[in-house]
């Protein structure tokens, strides 16, 4: 008969390897940077969002035991920090800048025809499970407003007849996607 | 040997931000000269030179730099376990104030010289390792700044006895996932220890007791690229950079409805009107100008009677506003000023930590109030109510700066633009047709 500690042992083993070989590489390299390992917890679960496109319970809970860091304190930071995505999200990722300068630039305009565009509201994913709408604020590029973040590319001083255009694009080319990929667990 | 002749643009001279200078360009170019210079000295002289320059943090408060450092506690070369103890460097890259985007260029353009201001830190204040903390989105800078830290490692000039010195320093990037509070010096801290981004109480202050209890300097990434030319050039120079009061030269910028949206480096001093009027090229055709922030989204409100001002942190400071980043918002005319106040109270709300009542409660409820007066649903005790708040979120009532400074667009709002305000209600509806 196992006793308490072999049974915990086994599980820890069993929700350890919900992560890949890959993502336990990065972070047991990103481990090196700091002297606690807390110091690592946003960076591998930025790792975990670059591989799996989202972060779920069950990849938190085996990066607890990965990290050997309260579950707690991990969950309190992944509920924290709004760019780590507690649900599936499309693989292409569209942040409009809703901060001031893009609004004065006219941000509004360019919200309303993403809205039609996809016929989703702020925070949804396409009906096809594309496309996710999240604008954030200020993107840093204020001389070039309006703009948005496309995954990684940043498109500058849009005009309305653009959004056509780059959502045009996306149906044709799904090969410009950036995040998701690899081992969905959940 | 590299001849030094002192430069009128220390900030952006080896600049390019479609192909920075790797490390043998900007070595030619006379890079990492004055870390070699500082190496040379003690701590006690840089520290010396830095005091001398006047020089004044550029993430928005502006606090003395050579100030900031002679808080961390000396090493204690009897004590030897005082001796080695760690003491941590980090570079504020988070840049997410709305309207505020001169860090990224530096960052993207010029990576080196962040590296060198930042060897030059840790060799006054002993730092043993350093974070560079930068926002998520800032992934062009994140991947220009591995390269060039890449290159530091190959040549010596990062890990272990640098250049053959007694400094051995050890730089990481640290990516963020977001959260404009990330930006307060305690609260990136504890981002950086993977904690919640949730200030803390000061004192102790982070040149005592900072990342993981030991001392820790953080500072905006303009300040570091000020530092190699510092050491190099001198105090005097870099005083006499400035126009005005201030010591040195500063990356201003205007966004909004100007002909030339951009970023300058200019002397520090220069006036709000020639930022905007000559080096943005003036108001785009068909708009004028109504008012301004002069350094991002939580400062103050100006008007166009300010426009002679000079750019100094104590000038703007008697105006009633802050000197923030130095990147100017335009309020044209044909933008309601109700719904651009709106805009930037709500991301405060939005972007509270949550931690202390008064901000956690009164920007949510501010934002509410002011999407009632732009839907026409306001009513005229509205503004008592939101000059309440303004006194509610006040400096020393919160845990930290963000609400007091979500309070100044919003008090400097209602005062300049009273009329605006009062017409919404009045009329119950905006009097704006905006884009």
């Amino acid at each position: 008969m196992k006793n308490n500690e072999q049974i915990i042992q086994t599980d820890k083993q069993q929700i350890s390897a919900c992560l890949s070989m890959d993502e336990k590489n990065k972070i047991d390299h990103l481990l090196e940077h700091y002297p606690q390992a807390s110091g690592a917890s946003i960076d591998a679960l930025k790792v975990i969002q670059k591989h799996r496109g989202w972060v779920s319970d069950t990849a938190i809970a085996a990066l607890a035991v990965h990290m050997n860091i309260p579950l707690s304190d991990l969950d309190s930071v992944a509920t924290f920090y709004n760019l780590i995505f507690r649900r599936p999200v499309g693989k292409v990722l569209l942040h409009p800048c809703n901060g001031v300068s893009c609004l004065l630039m006219g941000y509004r305009k360019i919200h309303q025809r993403l809205q039609q565009n996809l016929n989703i509201s702020d925070g949804e994913t396409s009906s096809d499970g594309r496309i996710t709408l999240i604008p954030l604020p200020c993107l840093g590029a204020c001389d070039k407003a309006p703009v948005m973040l496309q995954n990684e590319h940043l498109h500058k001083r849009l005009q309305t007849n653009d959004i056509d255009l780059i959502i045009k694009n996306l149906d044709q080319d799904q090969t410009g996607q950036k995040y998701g990929g690899a081992d969905n667990d959940d | 040997m590299t001849i030094n002749i002192a430069p009128t643009h220390p900030l952006t001279q080896h600049l390019n931000i479609d192909a920075p200078l790797d490390l043998l360009n900007y070595q030619k170019a006379g890079g990492y000269e004055g870390f070699k210079f500082a190496l040379k000295r003690t701590h006690d002289e840089v520290l010396g030179i830095i005091k001398d320059s006047n020089l004044r943090g550029r993430g928005g408060a502006g606090f003395p730099t050579g100030l900031k450092w002679s808080f961390v506690p000396p090493p204690n070369v009897s004590n030897s376990a005082d001796s080695t103890q760690t003491r941590y460097l980090v570079a504020n890259g988070d840049e997410m104030e709305p309207g505020a985007f001169k860090d990224r260029w530096l960052l993207e353009g010029a990576p080196h010289q962040l590296i060198e201001g930042m060897l030059i830190a840790a060799h006054t204040i002993s730092a043993t390792v350093g974070y560079i903390f930068l926002r998520n989105e800032y992934t062009i800078a994140a991947q220009r700044i591995q390269t060039a830290l890449d290159k530091c490692y190959e040549a010596g000039l990062l890990g272990k006895n640098i250049l053959g010195s007694n400094l051995s320093f050890d730089l990481y990037i640290h990516t963020s996932a977001g959260r404009y509070i990330c930006g307060e010096e305690t609260a990136l801290i504890n981002s950086l220890e993977g904690k919640r981004a949730n200030p803390r109480s000061k004192p102790p202050f982070p040149q005592v007791a900072g990342l993981w209890g030991k001392p820790t300097i953080v500072n905006n990434v303009e300040t570091f690229f000020n530092l190699p030319n510092i050491i190099l050039h001198g105090a005097d120079w870099y005083q006499s950079l400035g126009r005005h009061k201030d010591a040195g030269t500063k990356i201003f910028g205007v966004s909004g409805r100007v002909k030339k949206p951009g970023l300058w480096e200019l002397p520090m001093g220069t006036p709000i009107r020639e930022i905007i009027e000559i080096h943005a090229g003036g108001m785009s055709d068909g708009y004028a100008l109504k008012g301004y922030q002069p350094g991002g989204a939580s400062t103050d409100f100006l008007l166009p009677k300010h426009l002679d001002t000079p750019m100094d942190y104590n000038e703007i400071g008697a105006i009633g506003s802050r000197m923030g980043t130095g990147t100017i918002i335009i309020l044209d005319d044909k933008y309601c000023p109700v719904d651009m106040v709106l805009n930037l109270v709500s991301f405060f709300a939005q972007e509270s930590c949550g931690w202390c009542t008064p901000c956690r409660e009164g920007l949510p409820s501010a934002s509410y109030i002011l999407q009632q007066i732009e839907n026409g649903k306001g009513k005229l005790e509205d503004l008592d109510y939101l000059l309440d708040i303004v006194e509610m979120v006040a400096p020393g009532n919160t845990f930290c700066a963000l609400a007091p400074g979500a309070a100044e667009p919003l008090q400097s709002g209602l005062k300049f633009f009273r009329d605006d305000f009062e017409r919404h209600i009045k009329d119950q509806c905006c009097p704006y047709c905006m884009d």
